[in-house]
């Protein structure tokens, strides 16, 4: 009962079905990326000329919400939902049907796009410089740069010569991340999208993937807590029913409607209008509720909400890696002052 | 009928058209019934469009539009600076959600329209003893020859001292368990036995009153469902689906937060500079805030049309409208700085958005108490919707 509760009630019957679906998938998968393919997912939204589905942001939501929710790897819901689409509009045909056919995941710089091209330098047609990224940089890797001035996504090879990929240990443990070194890369050894605005596009897509990747993570954790709370007893009774206890429950359930509603109508709304200012509102909004949310669950916990053993930190550490890329430097907050009328 | 777009553009463009120029200058200075005239005049000219109780079928005075376009008409009245019609809450909402679910065919005929077309209505439930425990109230209802004579004390009644009519719960048989006692009747407040006292509060206005009720008749006639039955018609009739009228005053907040956005936030510079100073910070906090809380209002409207019940919703959609009115009028009051010292102008209450940020943060305390206060929707919400166990009763 109380499952279907803290699921989005906003979604279509269709979509509500896919979510389900997904969440089962995911919770009893043992290689997530691998299900992900197998059930057509990595290709929902990349087009059909390309090979995809053709799908929307809002056919991948529920994925995205559910991979979240799981701790599975982001990298699908991103590919998908992020780089096929932003490659796709520069015409990057080969990677994007690599993308659809589950083959590329690239990983993705974990810093604002502006910040990270900034700090690279561009000298006789090669590109030097660090970077951090999320995801398994064992294949590609993404790296926005400024060429002759223009907004540019290159995808560059790991194996390249060039490339110095270090491991780092991550802090959310469900998503590996490592130190990237150009070394005079050459720019005709990278896959290069240019076109104005890219990274602009680029982060408005990236900040509802976190969103809507933080609302699951708040999900999983929330009815986790309800479950204790109900099965806990001290002093007698339920310590669910306290009321001071249940407050705190109810007002987690508050932050993570909110955080939900908005994460998925701003992928509803992603290419429209109104989408210019959801995407940076729920950028702005969502993980960081989502990181209450789960927070709460710890404290709610107890001591054991403490441990590792528990798992509640792998969701508070993800929660907050998304809030952290989704707001982007700034960036959320003045792109939806800006798009405010 | 025309497309949602094409309704939503004539809805807009008459709002444009009808809305009085300068009404919040004008009316500043009116005392408290030449207020609720100009309101009455307002809600007359929506409803000569169906725009006053959206709502309400087209036969008893309303318009007749389903949900999606009440919603619409809500918002755009809000964008376009509608006057607010709180005078006229309890007539345009629970009086045609009451009547025309439990009502008699007399009583719909002879109060629906009528109030619609402006006579304002209170409502007679809190007491000072049954707030929170709305059902321990002990105002008693004696059973007489042809009706009741009832006496007791009502609080807390938003524009008793303006009503014509009051929607009532009183205690019909005391010797039954709490709740199945109860009566909900109507009540006349020109009776003799009715006094009104106005209570003022916070802001120093006064929107609510007691009502001392001093063997006041009322007839049989006037039964709203059976004898005894009241607690369960009141709850019933209540659960209206409040979707819509939640967009109308989560619009209004929103246009507050927009407000402070173009008071306090150089834009031109931010744009320029790319620097985000702390008060930009916090306003696009309170944005994004506001769209979270119209998306979930909105998730309400859309569960409606779809056949659904938004019930469900309706406590956290009343908890972070409160929580984005306060954050908001708190943010607004002091960055309002010399204009938080001097009360405003107006001599009488002018709900949660005067733009007077001051008053508004003072008066944002109505919203979090009013209505069932957050504790007990944060208990509904635990409770009913979280299946958490119930505190134990003593014994």
């Amino acid at each position: 009962m109380t499952p279907s509760v803290l699921a989005f009630t906003g979604l279509g019957p269709d979509r509500a079905d896919l979510a389900a679906v997904a969440d089962h998938l995911l919770a009893t998968a043992t290689n997530h990326e691998q299900s992900i393919f197998e059930a057509g997912w990595s290709a929902i939204t990349v087009p059909e000329s390309a090979g995809g589905a053709g799908g929307s942001m809002a056919d991948l939501a529920p994925i995205a919400e559910a991979v979240g929710a799981r701790l599975a790897s982001t990298m699908v819901a991103w590919s998908a939902g992020v780089t096929g689409p932003v490659l796709a509009r520069a015409g990057d045909s080969e990677l994007v049907a690599q993308i659809a056919a589950g083959v590329a995941s690239p990983a993705i710089p974990v810093g604002a796009l502006w910040r990270v091209a900034a700090g690279l330098s561009l000298v006789d047609g090669t590109v030097s410089g660090q970077l951090r990224v999320l995801g398994r940089a064992d294949g590609s890797v993404v790296v926005p740069m400024l060429v002759e001035g223009r907004e540019s996504l290159a995808v560059i090879p790991a194996g390249h010569d060039a490339v110095t990929i270090q491991v780092r240990e991550p802090v959310d443990i469900t998503r590996p991340v490592a130190d990237v070194e150009l070394t005079e890369l050459p720019l005709s050894d990278a896959s290069l999208s240019t076109w104005d605005g890219c990274f602009a596009e680029w982060t408005r897509r990236s900040g509802v993937i976190c969103a809507l990747d933080a609302a699951g993570g708040a999900r999983v954790a929330l009815e986790r807590l309800l479950e204790y709370a109900r099965y806990r007893f001290q002093f007698g009774r339920p310590i669910g029913s306290f009321q001071a206890y249940k407050h705190r429950c109810a007002r987690a359930f508050i932050e993570l409607k909110l955080a939900q509603s908005l994460a998925f109508r701003a992928a509803n709304e992603i290419d429209t209008t109104k989408g210019s200012r959801l995407a940076p509102a729920a950028a702005l909004f969502c993980a960081n509720r989502a990181t209450f949310v789960i927070g709460e669950a710890i404290q709610l916990y107890g001591g054991m909400g403490f441990t590792w053993e528990a798992g509640l930190h792998a969701h508070l550490k993800r929660a907050r890696i998304d809030e952290i890329i989704a707001k982007a430097d700034g960036w959320a907050a003045r792109e939806l002052i800006r798009e405010t009328p | 009928m025309e497309s949602i777009a094409d309704f939503r553009s004539s809805v807009a463009a008459w709002f444009a058209e009808h809305v009085p120029d300068d009404w919040q200058a004008r009316t500043d200075a009116m005392d408290v019934k030449a207020w609720a005239e100009f309101q009455r005049d307002w809600l007359r000219t929506l409803n000569s469009v169906g725009f006053g109780a959206p709502h309400v079928p087209a036969e008893w005075g309303g318009g007749g539009f389903d949900v999606a376009r009440q919603a619409i008409i809500y918002e755009e009245g809000t964008r376009a600076n509608s006057p607010a019609l709180k005078a006229y809450t309890i007539s345009l909402h629970h009086v045609p959600s009451t009547l025309l679910k439990a009502g008699t065919a007399e009583q719909q005929q002879r109060f629906v329209r009528d109030a619609i077309d402006g006579t304002i209505w209170c409502q007679g439930f809190s007491e000072p003893e049954a707030g929170s425990d709305l059902a321990s109230l002990r105002t008693l209802a004696v059973p007489v020859e042809g009706g009741y004579r009832v006496s007791g004390q009502k609080i807390w009644s938003s524009n008793a001292q303006l009503a014509r009519w009051c929607l009532l719960l009183a205690r019909t048989d005391p010797a039954a368990p709490r709740h199945r006692g109860i009566s909900y009747l109507i009540m006349d407040m020109q009776d003799p036995g009715v006094e009104v006292r106005p209570i003022r509060t916070a802001t120093g206005h006064s929107e609510f009153c007691e009502i001392f009720l001093d063997r006041v008749w009322i007839p049989r006639e006037s039964l709203i469902g059976a004898e005894n039955d009241g607690w369960n018609v009141a709850q019933r009739t209540l659960a209206t689906e409040r979707g819509p009228i939640a967009v109308e005053t989560i619009e209004r907040m929103l246009v507050g937060v927009h407000y402070l956005l173009d008071r306090f936030v150089d834009r031109d510079r931010l744009v320029d500079s790319g620097e985000l100073d702390h008060r930009a910070m916090t306003v696009a906090e309170l944005l994004a805030q506001g769209l979270a809380v119209r998306s979930v209002a909105q998730d309400a409207v859309e569960l409606i049309e779809r056949g659904g019940g938004a019930a469900a919703l309706a406590s956290l959609i009343k908890v972070s409208s409160s929580d984005l009115l306060r954050r908001s009028t708190d943010t607004g009051s002091v960055y309002s700085s010399d204009e938080s010292f001097v009360m405003p102008g107006h001599t009488h209450p002018r709900g949660w958005f005067t733009g007077h940020e001051m008053s508004d943060f003072v008066n944002s305390w109505a919203w979090s108490i009013a209505g069932g206060t957050n504790e007990i929707q944060q208990n509904i919400i635990a409770e009913r919707i979280l299946g958490l166990p119930k505190e134990p009763r003593l014994p």
